[in-house]
């Protein structure tokens, strides 16, 4: 088994499916944020990381560990509670510590959770949904023509790009009209049948469409034997989350 | 949240509009910042292009679609900073389009809207990070941050300016 990022990727994307990991992420959210103890939310935060690794998604662990010393640096700023030491002026108090610590892991512990459990072929439910999936739809049409947005002229190129992608989609709809209802509804250009509208109910039968360079190819494979495997995974994962919340709370 | 969607070519716009603000967001999603949630508002650009096309409903669709796509693309729905980008956006959002139309585009252009909307963004966020990360220390994050917020809203605004007098998609889409 190869565990470089892009088979981590290609795995996670045929053992989850975007909904699932989306449903997974909302149940182990609460497990997380009401989390009374430090040392267990940091275990909480650990899982998550690993789910970001296990999934293949980019994570610089300097960006979180900057971040993270940002805001208890900050914190650190108003003290209160015991000093635990000093620098000259400068007082290291442990509330405001242990404060900032509890902050930094929240915040970065729910990027993770986000990270691991969010994805761009996630599909959103009702006409708003759709909405959606037509801008993801315009969004991979300006990344494959991103190289036309010139630097010396970016006003120009913009409003060409532009022309160009509301021309294909009067010409795409066009095509639609003439063609009659029984081809369905316009998806816009270079849409993915699968994407439109009217695909979405069978969301999870339907091919993930690429998102350039946050991207996700098509999972090649995803038989609803492998999805059972993913759901397991992800059950177990909340159930880790919870159970951790469990034991914070009883311990 | 919006839930009837616009009609025909309106609707286009704002799908269009909104994969605009996931472009802008993907670019300002690679530019480093000191702490996750303090972006420079570049993705706010279609929200400026916008307030004269499009009526109040569909402005706000297309605010709600670059919140939500942000979220996505940058996988940041179920974290703070996707609540400091939804609120930073609906106030920034709102004060543009409410003095536009109140005030009307002869008495301020888009230079004013796009400062007066980087500023009210990062007030929100900066609130926001009071309550949830900071406490008391928001106060020495907020002068750079506000400043920041002041400087690419004075740039987004010129640059909007010079679009909306050039575009030949926008003359389009106003008629």
């Amino acid at each position: 088994m190869r565990f470089d990022a892009a088979s981590r990727r290609e795995r996670g994307l045929s053992l989850f499916a975007g909904g699932e990991l989306f449903v997974a992420g909302l149940l182990a959210m609460p497990s997380f944020l009401f989390d009374p103890s430090l040392p267990f939310r940091a275990a909480q935060f650990f899982l998550f990381w690993f789910f970001v690794w296990a999934v293949g998604r980019k994570n610089s662990a300097i960006a979180t560990f900057s971040v993270a010393a940002g805001i208890i640096a900050f914190n650190l700023i108003v003290p209160y509670g015991r000093v635990l030491f000093a620098w000259g002026a400068f007082r290291v108090t442990e509330g405001s510590l242990l404060g900032g610590i509890e902050k930094a892991l929240t915040v970065e512990g729910l990027i993770m959770l986000s990270k691991a459990t969010i994805r761009s072929d996630l599909r959103l439910p009702g006409s708003f949904g759709a909405l959606i999936g037509d801008s993801f739809r315009y969004f991979d049409r300006i990344l494959e023509k991103k190289g036309s947005i010139d630097r010396k002229d970016i006003t120009g190129s913009i409003d060409r790009l532009l022309l160009e992608l509301s021309a294909d989609q009067e010409a795409a709809a066009l095509m639609a009209a003439v063609a009659g209802p029984a081809a369905g509804p316009a998806a816009g250009p270079g849409a993915d049948p699968a994407a439109g509208p009217a695909a979405d109910a069978s969301a999870d039968a339907a091919p993930i469409p690429a998102h350039g360079e946050n991207g996700w190819a098509p999972a090649s494979a995803r038989g609803p034997g492998r999805s059972r495997v993913g759901r397991f995974v992800l059950a177990a994962a909340v159930c880790t989350s919870w159970t951790l919340f469990a034991a914070a709370w009883f311990r | 949240m919006p839930s009837m969607p616009p009609p025909g070519k309106e609707r286009d716009t704002v799908a269009l509009l909104g994969a605009f603000c996931l472009f802008l967001s993907t670019i300002e999603y690679m530019i480093p910042k000191p702490l996750p949630f303090m972006r420079l508002g570049i993705a706010n650009l279609p929200l400026m292009i916008a307030i004269d096309l499009l009526p109040a409903p569909a402005y706000f669709l297309l605010a709600a679609i670059k919140t939500v796509g942000q979220g996505l693309v940058s996988g940041s729905l179920f974290s703070y900073v996707f609540l400091f980008s939804l609120a930073g956006t609906f106030a920034s959002a709102l004060l543009m389009f409410g003095l536009r139309r109140v005030l009307g585009s002869t008495r301020i252009g888009f230079v004013g809207i796009g400062v007066i909307g980087a500023l009210a963004s990062n007030l929100t966020q900066i609130l926001l990070a009071r309550a949830f990360v900071f406490g008391e220390s928001a106060k020495y994050v907020a002068p750079p941050f506000l400043a920041a917020g002041l400087a690419t809203g004075l740039a987004l605004g010129l640059f909007c300016e010079s679009f909306v007098s050039r575009s030949e998609w926008y003359a389009r889409r106003l008629r």
